[in-house]
């Protein structure tokens, strides 16, 4: 192992830690506001509504994060530009971010992985919470913004944790889209001199830290919550 | 600290992953060589009907293995990327899969004295292309080529030479079907290859993509070995000296590209 | 008694197939304080629930104050307005664990009614006063003990004032030393001249406590009075049984 080496591909992957960790926290984001809306639906037994998430769910779980981007990938470059023409957007396929393609893959893991953590979270808060919200009066929609949501979200961090961790690791994947990532940036950037082994372990090193960094964060706002909760 | 310690523990557990023997000797005192190669790159190393390797890397040191009785050449397969991590750590004593050579890999490995191969690398678009003969034809247009190989590294460096009007780098590393979709789509507008590879493509997916202009650059191949490797490497140079003085080689080459067009 | 506060008639309630409540009337008059008594599945818990509206009941009308509504057909905003006269005390507290007891008391009062932020806390001291809680106002429910717990579940349906106020096993869950604290805050408020339903398996408390008992069996009331009247001369098989059995599991002369 060559330190030289190792430190360029180190510089070559960190240029790309902030598209990695936006391809991570946005599919997160979007994650979250379909996930609880579908977790919802699923734990209040919403008729057809249920029935149609349940399949979907353990469809897109079923799926490898692989498998989704390349199906995404070949749809969208066979369909992208037809349906664009067809609502008379000025968008193709040729220009359109490859990120992009990756992200809304990735969204989609994330709402179905999301939707099963707020599921659980969700199974937590006992029965007796909402029995006593709606004896103080409260209608669903209050007891649920202001009695078990508020339950729910601390309950979820530590498993929505390591769904974050997963998404920002799935970012590696995105190279199948031509999208550059840490990993992809850093072996890319050894290709002149071969020591992909430099650019592996440099590219570890920088997720471990994403990794790392993001974990903490969560256990801040885990702390966070707890000391509401007993302070 | 605990962490860290973890993580340096990993890293040494994928040495091992990657380590065991390339080279080992029996009691009559034959050397059994572990050749690395990888499944994905016809007519070169692929998988025939039957899941065996197959391909010209392999028959070519196939016939050197012939006139070597002191060694015994095994073949293992890996990724591309992960070819060269697996000859350092020991696992593979020869790394073979269409290396072109540069003064910054010489300094890590130890290359062949003998190229093997020829390739003429050119630019390939549409059959309707006009208007593009040479790189500066493609500056500001889309070209797709895999990560991290000789393709890469020549845009790259076109790309530092001609800084304010580049060439959009998309690299690719999913199917050479998407990339044929692609370029006949007008999702980007050109890919670079060795003519082998376009006659292959075209055989294979029925489509006719065309080489445009001058050769961008005209590389030999070589085996790879560890700097340490120059007795196997002298052993095997002698004989690959002999078998593209007889035709040996190129008769090789032209048979495993058409055993390849046959199956299709 | 003259002034009826809350009425029931022909209250039905089935789960899946299993009938709980067979057409039960009941009637409450303001300041009463009545005991509902009998065996576990005898659906006095599922009759308190229907008339909290936490259970959807299959047929039935309830009068309370002077709103009339009919179960079965109870749209929601006349479900929630009937909801709000009454308030519930549970078996296990059921305190909101995400807030503090203040905020728990304040809870139904803001939210619910709509009564500004400083007028509800001023109500809710009051009340956490009554039940010796209010130096407690900003604890979380998970440093309290069960018995400190339910006083904050009873100031929280107090602060309510409830035209009835429904007490589902208030002290089931309760250490057994804790269990006297309760019943005797519940005494003072019953004294007071608060209007109360109360599920409770304490005999000696129904006893003493209360104006009235009410024994139900199979989702039917089986026998009703003063308690002197049903513990002292049950006139049916089943209410007989039942307090038999009672007493053979604790020490004679244990309550009357």
């Amino acid at each position: 192992m060559d330190l030289s080496y190792l430190w360029s591909a180190l510089q070559a992957g960190a240029g790309k830690i902030l598209p990695t960790v936006v391809l991570a926290l946005v599919p997160f984001g979007i994650g979250v506001l379909l996930g609880l809306p579908a977790a919802l639906g699923r734990y209040f037994r919403v008729p057809v509504l249920k029935q149609t998430l349940d399949v979907l769910v353990s469809l897109i779980k079923g799926i490898p994060v692989l498998l989704m981007l390349m199906a995404f990938y070949v749809i969208s470059s066979q369909s992208f530009d037809s349906v664009m023409q067809s609502l008379g957007l000025p968008f193709s396929f040729r220009g359109l971010p490859k990120g992009l393609i990756a992200g809304a893959a990735l969204a989609v893991y994330a709402a179905a992985a999301l939707s099963e953590v707020f599921r659980g979270a969700l199974a937590s808060v006992p029965k007796g919470q909402y029995d006593a919200a709606y004896a103080c009066g409260l209608s669903k929609s209050q007891a649920m913004r202001r009695i078990i949501l508020p339950q729910v979200l601390p309950v979820s961090l530590p498993m929505g944790c390591n769904i974050m961790i997963a998404l920002i690791k799935s970012a590696a994947l995105g190279s199948l889209v031509s999208f550059i990532d840490v990993m992809n940036a850093a072996v890319n950037s050894m290709a002149a001199s071969y020591r992909f082994l430099e650019a592996y372990i440099a590219a570890a090193l920088i997720y471990w830290g994403i990794c790392v960094i993001t974990e903490q964060l969560f256990k801040l706002l885990e702390h966070h919550f707890a000391r509401r909760r007993t302070a | 600290m605990k962490k860290i310690i973890a993580l340096l523990l990993t890293l040494s557990a994928l040495f091992l992953v990657f380590s065991a023997c390339g080279k080992t000797e029996d009691a009559a005192g034959v050397k059994t060589i572990v050749v690395g190669t990888s499944n994905d790159y016809p007519p070169y190393c692929y998988l025939d009907a039957n899941g065996d390797l197959a391909g010209f890397e392999k028959e070519l040191l196939d016939a050197v293995d012939a006139q070597l009785p002191q060694y015994k050449f095994t073949y293992e397969l890996f990724d591309f990327k992960n070819l060269l991590t697996a000859l350092d750590t020991g696992r593979i004593a020869i790394a073979a899969h269409q290396y072109g050579t540069n003064p910054e890999r010489e300094e890590k490995y130890l290359f062949g004295t003998v190229g093997y191969f020829q390739t003429a690398d050119y630019i390939v678009v549409k059959p309707d292309t006009e208007n593009v003969a040479a790189l500066d034809d493609l500056a500001g247009k889309i070209v797709s080529v895999a990560p991290a190989c000789n393709w890469a590294l020549l845009l790259e460096s076109y790309n530092k030479a001609h800084p304010q009007n580049p060439i959009q780098i998309q690299y690719y590393e999913s199917t050479p079907q998407i990339l044929s979709s692609n370029l006949q789509n007008g999702v980007i507008d050109a890919t670079i290859m060795t003519i082998a590879d376009v006659q292959l493509m075209n055989t294979m997916l029925g489509t006719q993509f065309k080489t445009v202009g001058e050769p961008l650059s005209t590389t030999e191949t070589f085996h790879i070995y560890r700097k340490d490797e120059a007795e196997l490497r002298q052993d095997i140079d002698e004989v690959l000296q002999r078998l593209k003085a007889d035709g040996t080689i190129d008769r090789l080459q032209k048979a495993a590209l058409n055993s390849v067009l046959k199956t299709k | 008694m003259s002034d009826i506060i809350l009425e029931l008639r022909g209250l039905e309630k089935s789960f899946g197939k299993r009938s709980v409540l067979k057409g039960v009337d009941l009637r409450i008059a303001k300041g009463e304080t009545v005991a509902l008594l009998g065996p576990s599945g005898s659906g006095k818990t599922t009759l308190l629930r229907c008339l909290n509206l936490l259970e959807h009941a299959d047929g039935g009308t309830l009068r309370i104050e002077s709103q009339s509504l009919e179960l079965h057909r109870a749209g929601k905003k006349e479900s929630l307005q009937m909801c709000r006269r009454t308030a519930m005390v549970f078996q296990h507290y059921d305190l909101f664990l995400n807030k503090t007891v203040l905020q728990n008391v304040t809870e139904g009062l803001v939210i619910g009614r709509k009564i500004p932020a400083k007028e509800a806390a001023q109500t809710a001291m009051d009340a956490l006063e009554k039940v010796g809680m209010a130096d407690r106002a900003n604890s979380r429910p998970q440093q309290l003990s069960g018995g400190q717990q339910q006083r904050v579940g009873i100031a929280r349906a107090l602060a309510l004032n409830p035209a009835v106020l429904l007490l589902d096993e208030p002290t089931s869950s309760l250490d057994p030393e804790r269990v006297q604290e309760i019943l005797d805050l519940i005494a003072v408020l019953a004294k007071s001249g608060a209007t109360m339903l109360i599920v409770t398996h304490e005999m000696a408390f129904a006893y003493e406590a209360s104006d009235r008992v009410i024994f139900m069996d199979e989702g039917e009331i089986v026998e009703q009075g003063p308690p002197r009247e049903v513990f002292g001369n049950p006139q049916q098989e089943r209410t007989k049984q039942f307090i038999t059995r009672f007493l053979n599991n604790k020490s004679p002369g244990y309550f009357i």
